[in-house]
């Protein structure tokens, strides 16, 4: 409003005080050059009324402008200059302008892998692993929804391999800047891969196996939380959630032994939901270039469901560190899971091959180094070490019915992620597993946006 | 300033947010309580159908020779199976003909769905050891008729029969007093109080089992029966569960048996009557009573259903042909079949007739690849002798309470 | 069914949580301004973003800014722009205060990402003071990344070198 008024003001003087001029010029110099007087007043009021209209026609350009980069800068690019409108305006105007508007965004990621195994050619596959899309939306500027279609293995009927998930369905509200809370269907925040698990997050074709066979990556739940963060670089997450439940586990299977957690959790799908679960996660990113963090997940497994016996509860706890240093990127990550009171369980099933674990864990250590960037290319070759034990221990059995603990598995992972984009993303790594005879090289493609 | 205070408010609701649902979280972690799988059926008053097929199920005056009805051969003592020891059980109208496969316990049938193949072509489900009645009332139907059993030929001379049964007036009160105007309708209601008997009575399935009650906590396995129930699971000892699976699915308690079928090569059994004739051989799904199969489904000559293991210390002999007269020889031919084949099949000049119940082109349906089928001639059997005995003690878990244990 | 109830109860205590309201505003504006110039009323420039602007703009954002002209604040020498980026789905607004050609604060203003929001920090924001653009308009130094947060700090990085270059062709119609 101000703009609009302000430009008359001046025009409008510069005006009177040619009148005036013309005016008062007169009486006081009634001489012989009146005649040219007068045809230089006539001269500067033509000059004035072309001003004038040249003003105008500037003005009518600006708004024209104006109008034009408003209109531009709308929803379809996703917004991307609520801060201009803050800017043309009062500093004030920043959050009301975006506030105003109503966004949809569309995003995605997706990976294939190729992986050659040494010892057995005939496991040699290719594979469209995920293929992702999400659409997000925001209500104002504290509501928005989240959300993402996952399609794995490409081809997903009844008769083929593949899966058709959501993976994350939820709405997000914020108090304040210290305060949010969330419900639906969302990620559990367990480790450094779980919350960011898009191919360019992560180094290496697969993800790492301790945030596969431990924490069970991508791992969602239904349910509530809180999070938020502290200006001294404290972020924190808090719910509950639906958990895991017990009565799935597989004893004939192989899928408890991969993954005790990836076997038994619901992915909200009719999840049984007598017992819901807790967690609670910290990070704190109070040094620039360092996260250090840790989470738990707890609740009760039984979902009272006929046939457990007890009051199992599965655990799953977790500390993790990052540093990113310049062109160094170097993590650690300790998991460790538990499952309590499953003595009489693995009885009731004795001698079936996958009993469950009472403990399971996993750590690694990872460095990798962009050794080369140039423009958006870039590139980081790494190396990952890994142990993990999907059954470090079981429940004690009568004498001649226990299980023993399984072979501590190690991985070694040599592996370069070369970046297109910092959003597309080609891969090649060898892995070595000391037990599983699954030493392969990879190579991979990923994508986000 | 105005935001200041703004915030100082958001700040306060946003606390009291963050306590409300730590509350929440509290109030439900502490919920809590779980559930209990199917405590044991206990006898229940029947309904008049069910009572009306009961009396069906045990009428003697319904057969040819006046002396055989269906629990003649499905006794309820000895878990609704055979009590007279013989491979093939004796009925029609003299009552000494030679039936051609061994009577099998009619329980825990109640939840066996009609045949079919499933995704992966397997077949599936089904009643009779061939599957083809699809219903305990289509069961039921053959061995009223049948010339072996009890032996009524037509519809027309079981109803006659069944006209004159003291119940008869139960029979005409459920039905209609015009019921016998048609014979086949007679027939087919007279099986339906038969399934209906089958299906409600608790006596039938009554889940009461000392592994029942192992695996609602109520009472402990010993530990001979619990070694002999990890090799039952062990899928590298007997491997049993492979195909009679013994874990609660879905709160529901194991029937030990996944309705598939099988071909194992059970030997020959000359006690048969019918197997004089060397050109006569009993192919399960092939026939000779099962005939849909046979043009299209060679691979399954030979095979036959999985039955349920409950009770199965009470249900000797053992196998679709009476083979084996106790337990312990029918555990040693599973483990011994591949490593000692002389044991159990005849042999010639030529060496061990291996698989000699079956037709040459389709001995090469026989399961060798199973554990504990997999071995080869000379191998260790999967199970030893003193094995054997601690899975009998498990597979003794699995008779139900109202039985005496086996002798 | 004790259990019931109290789940009940719980939900109904859950729900209750999202009945307060307010914004993910991280800092207001005229805060951003008062801090950046001291409370001294700085003056609101506009600036054209003519041809040779959005072609310096462009290879640093890795699009053109989607204006034809931009306001900011000025007092001397020294220059306070706000700016709009997308980290991954959502607008992140970000304040930044430049002078003689170096970064001498940056604020984060409004975050819609629904994560990476570790970027708000100090430890993150402060090392961007006394950055400025080397000859091929990169930062140097550069700041170090935030674990799990890839994208917004990506995000910023472009927005503080667009506020760079911006400042700089300001400065040169001085």
């Amino acid at each position: 409003m101000k703009q609009n008024n302000f430009p008359k003001t001046p025009r409008f003087s510069l005006t009177a005080i040619s009148l005036a001029a013309a005016l008062f010029a007169a009486p006081a110099h009634a001489a012989p050059d009146a005649d040219a007087l007068a045809q230089k007043l006539d001269a500067l009021a033509a000059q004035v009324q072309a001003m004038q209209k040249e003003i105008a026609e500037l003005k009518a350009q600006n708004e024209a402008l104006a109008a034009q980069q408003e209109a531009g800068a709308k929803p379809t690019t996703a917004g991307t200059s609520t801060a201009a409108s803050a800017a043309s305006g009062h500093a004030g105007a920043a959050t009301a302008a975006a506030s105003d508007e109503k966004q949809l965004s569309i995003y995605g990621y997706g990976e294939i892998a190729y992986n050659h195994y040494d010892h057995d050619s005939s496991r040699t596959q290719a594979d469209l692993s995920r293929a992702v899309f999400g659409f997000g939306y925001r209500f104002n500027d504290s509501t928005h929804f989240l959300s993402e279609f996952e399609f794995e293995h490409a081809v997903t009927s009844s008769d083929d391999s593949g899966e058709a998930e959501v993976e994350q369905f939820y709405v997000d509200h914020s108090f304040n800047h210290y305060i949010s809370a969330k419900a639906g269907l969302f990620l559990i925040p367990s480790g450094l891969i779980n919350t960011s698990h898009e191919p360019t997050y992560y180094y290496g074709v697969l993800r790492n196996q301790v945030e596969t066979a431990i924490i069970p990556s991508t791992w969602r739940e239904g349910g509530v939380g809180l999070h938020g963060s502290s200006d001294l670089g404290l972020s924190w997450d808090l719910g509950l959630t639906t958990g895991m439940k017990l009565a799935n586990w597989d004893f004939t299977g192989t899928d408890g032994r991969e993954s005790p957690f990836g076997a038994i959790h619901q992915e909200l799908q009719f999840a049984s939901a007598s017992d819901l679960s807790q967690y609670l996660s910290a990070d704190y990113n109070g040094v620039a270039g360092l996260r250090l963090g840790a989470s738990v997940f707890t609740g009760e497994v039984d979902q009272s469901q006929p046939g457990v016996p007890g009051n199992p509860r599965a655990t799953l706890w977790e500390g993790h560190a990052r540093y990113l240093r310049g062109p160094l990127d170097l993590a650690a990550l300790y998991a460790h899971g538990s499952i309590s009171d499953t003595a009489a369980l693995n009885l009731a099933n004795a001698g079936q091959p996958t009993p469950i674990p009472e403990d399971f864990y996993g750590w690694y250590l990872q460095a990798a180094y962009k050794v080369w960037q140039h423009g958006t290319y870039s590139a980081s070759p790494f190396v990952r070490f890994e142990r993990y034990n999907t059954g470090a221990s079981f429940a004690s059995q009568p004498a001649g019915l226990g299980t023993s603990p399984y072979a501590l598995e190690s991985v070694q992972t040599i592996g370069m992620n070369f970046y297109l984009d910092p959003n597309v993303v080609l891969k090649i790594d060898y892995q070595n597993f000391d037990v599983l005879d699954d030493d392969r090289l990879d190579l991979g493609i990923g994508l986000t946006f | 300033m105005k935001a200041v205070i703004v915030f100082h408010r958001r700040g306060r609701s946003s606390w009291l947010a963050a306590c409300l649902l730590a509350a929440s979280a509290f109030l439900l972690s502490a919920c809590g309580g779980g559930s209990d799988l199917p405590a044991a059926t206990a006898p229940q008053a029947l309904s008049a159908t069910a009572a009306l097929g009961k009396k069906i199920f045990f009428d003697t005056s319904l057969s040819a020779s006046g002396a055989l009805a269906c629990g003649s051969c499905h006794v309820p003592s000895r878990a609704h199976s055979g009590d007279d020891g013989l491979a093939v059980p004796l009925g029609g109208v003299d009552q000494i003909t030679p039936g051609f496969r061994n009577a099998p316990s009619l329980r825990y049938l109640n939840l066996t769905p009609a045949f079919f193949f499933d995704s992966e072509g397997t077949p599936t489900g089904g009643f009779d050891r061939d599957g083809r009645a699809d219903t305990f009332a289509a069961q039921s139907r053959r061995p009223l008729l049948a010339a072996h059993e009890m032996a009524n030929g037509d519809a027309a001379t079981f109803a006659a029969k069944l006209q004159r049964a003291s119940y008869v007036a139960d029979f005409t009160a459920i039905y209609g007093a015009g019921i016998f105007d048609d014979s086949d309708a007679a027939l087919d209601r007279a099986t339906q109080a038969v399934q209906v008997y089958e299906q409600e009575d608790s006596g039938f399935h009554p889940y009461s089992s000392k592994f029942d009650d192992f695996l609602r906590g109520s009472q402990p396995l010993g530990e001979q029966e619990l070694r002999g129930y990890a090799l039952y699971n062990n899928p590298l000892k007997g491997n049993c569960a492979g195909c009679h699976p013994s874990s609660v699915v879905a709160g529901a308690l194991p029937l030990f048996t996944d309705f598939t079928y099988d071909n194992l090569g059970v030997p020959r059994n000359a006690e048969i009557p019918a197997n004089a004739d060397a050109s006569y051989y009993d192919l399960g799904l092939c026939g000779p009573d099962r005939t849909d199969l046979v043009a299209t489904h060679q691979d399954l000559c030979g095979a036959f259903k999985v039955p349920t293991l409950r009770n199965i210390a009470l249900t000797a002999p053992y196998f679709h042909n009476g083979r084996f007269a106790t337990l312990k020889e029918a555990l040693q031919f599973y483990v011994q079949r591949d490593t000692n084949p002389e044991k159990w099949y005849p042999s010639t000049a030529a060496g061990v007739q291996k698989f000699d119940d079956l037709p040459a082109e389709y001995q090469r349906n026989v399961n060798t690849t199973e554990v504990p089928y997999n071995r080869k001639l000379g191998d260790q059997p999967a199970l030893s002798d003193a094995e054997i005995d601690d899975l009998i003690a498990f597979l003794n878990t699995l008779t139900d309470a109202d039985l005496s244990p086996a002798d | 069914m004790p259990g019931l109830r109290c789940q009940h109860v719980a939900l109904l205590l859950a729900l209750a949580t999202f009945s307060a309201g307010a914004e993910e505003q991280v800092m207001a504006p005229e805060a951003f301004l008062a801090r950046a110039f001291h409370d001294e009323k700085p003056a609101e420039e506009v600036i054209w973003l003519d041809a040779p602007l959005q072609s310096r703009l462009r290879p640093i954002l890795r699009h053109a800014y989607p204006r034809a002209r931009l306001s900011y604040w000025r007092s001397g020498r020294r220059s306070a722009w706000v700016l709009d980026e997308i980290g991954k789905e959502f607008p992140i607004t970000a304040g930044f205060v430049v002078q003689a050609g170096r970064i001498e604060r940056a604020n984060l203003l409004v975050y819609r990402e629904s994560r990476g929001g570790e970027i708000r920090f100090p430890s993150f924001l402060k090392q961007f003071a006394g950055q400025r653009l080397d000859n091929g308009d990169q930062l140097s130094p550069d700041v170090d990344g935030v674990s799990g947060a890839t994208l917004s700090v990506d995000a910023m990085r472009r927005m503080a070198r667009a506020a760079l270059a911006l400042a700089a062709a300001a400065d040169a119609k001085l």
